[in-house]
């Protein structure tokens, strides 16, 4: 599903590179993560798979279903099925929850040659997936991120999220300020998500996520480079010795 | 006392070279060639000396120029140089079907249509009741109603600047409503003034007068619109006294046609325990001049004024507030949010006068204002006088463009760079509409602003 091979990235405006050669594969049906210390380039790599702006890709491609996506602007990405949650979701006063699921959901229906999605099923499609994060009614009246709590911001994520239905969904460090039971919500409504045809990019600081959500490869990033992979055990691993064994 | 008298903060991406000052004035020659003739055309007389020492007023100092700290930044040549016709022709071709476009619900709203500076009652909905209402014609030759007229009319206004002379000199026509004591009209009230199938240049001069007398309540709509390729100037005047406990709103929804000047002068003198609130959306208009001053004279006073200006190609919106804190215990809430594109220009001047008798003053102030191209300007300053020592005076403007990560994040959910531009541009003009209770007028500003961010969205 998503290709990168030999991945070089900066930031735009600047000489210093941060990702230095990313190879990595997801197959339909895979959890992977991606694990490392504070600036390794975890966030800068999930920024350059969406297609933020701000980074230059120097060398090396990226693969979408075959196809090099790279040139794609950030809402192309979108469309073809790349999600990705932020750690930081932005607040938008005065635009409801539901009316920009709406606006998300149709503007990616309408690239992908589908009719807009009419108010009844979009109701329903909403109270569904509401529903299964615990997500309240009025809630969807507010305005979007305005005034959320961490938790409340990061359910929100996982809820558009489950109602955008993407083919590869990056969790950029969804975990991080979130209580026990935020994360317990959260990682359900991960594993409802997940299926055969999709695959799950987990972005993690700590181990503690992957005990609700099971990767099938852990891969550590550090100085931009992936530079060990295992598996789920590799994570405790981790947890228990730290990254320093790693890096020398 | 404190005394902030910043000078103007001006953000652009280009520098303009100052124009040069011509004193060439037609619109000036005009307004003393035609007053004679204007007064004859009137069925009343009672007002006329009043009127020509408006003028002679006027016609002392002309019309302000850039050398003028209030006009420093808004250039009222292009408005001065032409020459207009100040006796609009009555026929006109406006249908039902151009008016339903234009109002904002059959069910819900009074409309009071004026055209060509006349009042159409065929056009208008008018369903007012238990309240004075008149036209200011009516007031003005019926002499048996006149007695509120002189109780009030100009009584507010300013009689020393130029556009409130001119306009006393020469107003003929506008609406005035007298709300007796604890009437709630239920309705807005929605005044359409409408130019049509003029020839030539035309000049307005408007003039509205609203009394809210104690416990009453009433929404005024207010909007101009010039059907015609040929320029329209009006220069407005109105006056609204608000009474103990009452509340007036009085909204103004500025998205005239790019032939179209407006220079606006909006007095409103409040008593005890009142709210008033102006609300100012201006999304069109070649160039636009809005004064407005809130005069305190009671305590437990309420002001706001919101604006929200959207504007583009080389249009001019210059708001100028001053609310006159004269009492103690009174609040006043302004703010005004700009979005400037292509090389238009938007200026705001907002002052606060607290008297040294007006303690626990609560004086709130915010300018907000993004620049979406090279070559947009804006001109912003606050301006706080206080001579009282136990107050909360806030101010604040902010001249910025677009956040990147904001536009990222709305991208990555699939929404495209335009509408994903519109929607934090709405999210920025929004809580500027915070004052609006009437939902279909909501409905409509959400609209006109996506109108003017170009993209088909509901928010």
């Amino acid at each position: 599903m998503l290709e990168i091979k030999n991945l070089h990235a900066k930031i735009e405006d600047g000489d210093k590179e941060i990702l230095k050669g990313i190879n990595l594969e997801i197959k339909p049906g895979e959890v992977h993560a991606i694990m490392g210390p504070n600036g390794a380039g975890k966030s800068t790599l999930s920024s350059v798979i969406a297609g933020k702006e701000d980074y230059e890709v120097t060398d090396g491609e990226i693969l979408f279903e075959g196809e090099e996506i790279g040139e794609d602007a950030p809402e192309e990405r979108a469309h073809k099925g790349i999600f990705l949650s932020f750690q930081y979701p932005v607040e938008i006063p005065g635009v409801t929850v539901t009316n920009f699921i709406k606006a998300a959901l149709n503007e990616t229906r309408k690239a992908n040659g589908l009719e807009e999605m009419g108010a009844k099923e979009m109701l329903g499609l909403i109270r569904e997936n509401s529903e299964k994060l615990g997500i309240r009614k009025d809630f969807l009246s507010r305005s979007l991120n305005e005034g959320f709590s961490g938790g409340e911001k990061k359910r929100n994520e996982i809820f558009q999220m489950m109602m955008l239905n993407p083919k590869l969904a990056i969790l950029d460090e969804t975990d991080s300020g979130l209580d026990i039971d935020a994360l317990r919500i959260v990682a359900d409504g991960v594993n409802q998500f997940k299926n055969e045809g999709n695959a799950v990019l987990l972005i993690t600081h700590y181990q503690r996520l992957l005990n609700y959500i099971q990767p099938d490869f852990v891969h550590v990033l550090a100085d931009g480079k992936i530079i060990k992979t295992g598996d789920k055990s590799l994570a405790l691993e981790l947890e228990e010795k730290g990254y320093d064994w790693l890096l020398n | 006392m404190k005394n902030l008298d910043s000078s103007f903060f001006r953000m652009t991406k280009t520098t303009q070279p100052m124009q040069n000052q011509t004193i060439t004035m037609a619109l000036f020659e005009q307004t003393i060639n035609q007053h004679s003739d204007f007064l004859e055309s009137l069925r009343h007389t009672f007002l006329n000396e009043e009127r020509k020492n408006a003028l002679q007023k006027f016609e002392a100092k002309g019309f302000p120029t850039k050398k003028d700290e209030e006009y420093k930044y808004t250039n009222l040549k292009e408005i001065t140089e032409k020459d207009y016709n100040f006796f609009p022709s009555e026929a006109h071709h406006i249908t039902k079907e151009q008016l339903d476009e234009l109002h904002l619900g059959e069910e819900h709203f009074d409309w009071i249509v004026f055209i060509n500076g006349k009042l159409h009652k065929e056009y208008s909905n008018i369903s007012i009741e238990n309240a004075e209402f008149l036209t200011l014609n009516e007031a003005l030759n019926d002499s048996a109603k006149r007695e509120t007229f002189n109780q009030y009319f100009n009584t507010i206004a300013s009689k020393e600047l130029a556009f409130t002379n001119l306009n006393l000199a020469y107003f003929n026509e506008g609406f005035f409503l007298k709300v007796p004591k604890n009437i709630v009209i239920e309705k807005p009230i929605h005044v359409f003034y409408i130019s049509d199938s003029q020839e030539e240049n035309t000049f307005y001069n408007t003039r509205n007068l609203l009394i809210v007398e104690a416990g009453a309540k009433v929404e005024v709509i207010e909007s101009h619109h010039n059907f015609d390729d040929s320029f329209v100037f009006t220069n407005s005047v109105t006056e609204i006294f608000t009474y103990q406990n009452a509340k007036a709103d009085w909204h103004k929804l500025q998205n005239d046609s790019d032939t179209s000047y407006l220079v606006d002068h909006t007095f409103a003198k409040q008593e005890r325990d009142s709210l008033t609130t102006v609300n100012t959306f201006s999304f069109g208009g070649k160039l636009v001049r809005n004064n407005l001053d809130f005069i305190h004279n009671g305590e437990n006073i309420n002001s706001f004024m919101n604006g929200i200006t959207i504007i583009g190609k080389d249009q001019l919106v210059d708001h100028h507030t001053a609310v006159h804190h004269n009492t103690p215990n009174c609040e006043s809430y302004q703010n005004y949010k700009g979005i400037f594109k292509d090389k238009s220009h938007g200026v705001f001047n907002g002052k606060v006068f607290v008297n040294k008798i007006a303690q626990k003053t609560n004086a709130y102030q915010q300018n907000n204002n993004i620049l979406l191209d090279e070559g947009a300007t804006i001109d912003t300053k606050p301006q706080l006088e206080i001579f009282a020592d136990d107050v909360k005076c806030s101010h604040g403007c902010t001249v910025g463009q677009l956040n990147e990560d904001a536009m990222f994040y709305l991208r990555a959910r699939g929404i495209s760079k335009k509408e994903a531009r519109a929607l934090l541009l709405y999210a920025f003009a929004n809580d500027a509409m915070q004052n609006i209770d009437i939902e279909p007028l909501k409905v409509k500003v959400s609209k006109l602003l996506a109108e003017k961010l170009e993209v088909q969205m509901e928010f």
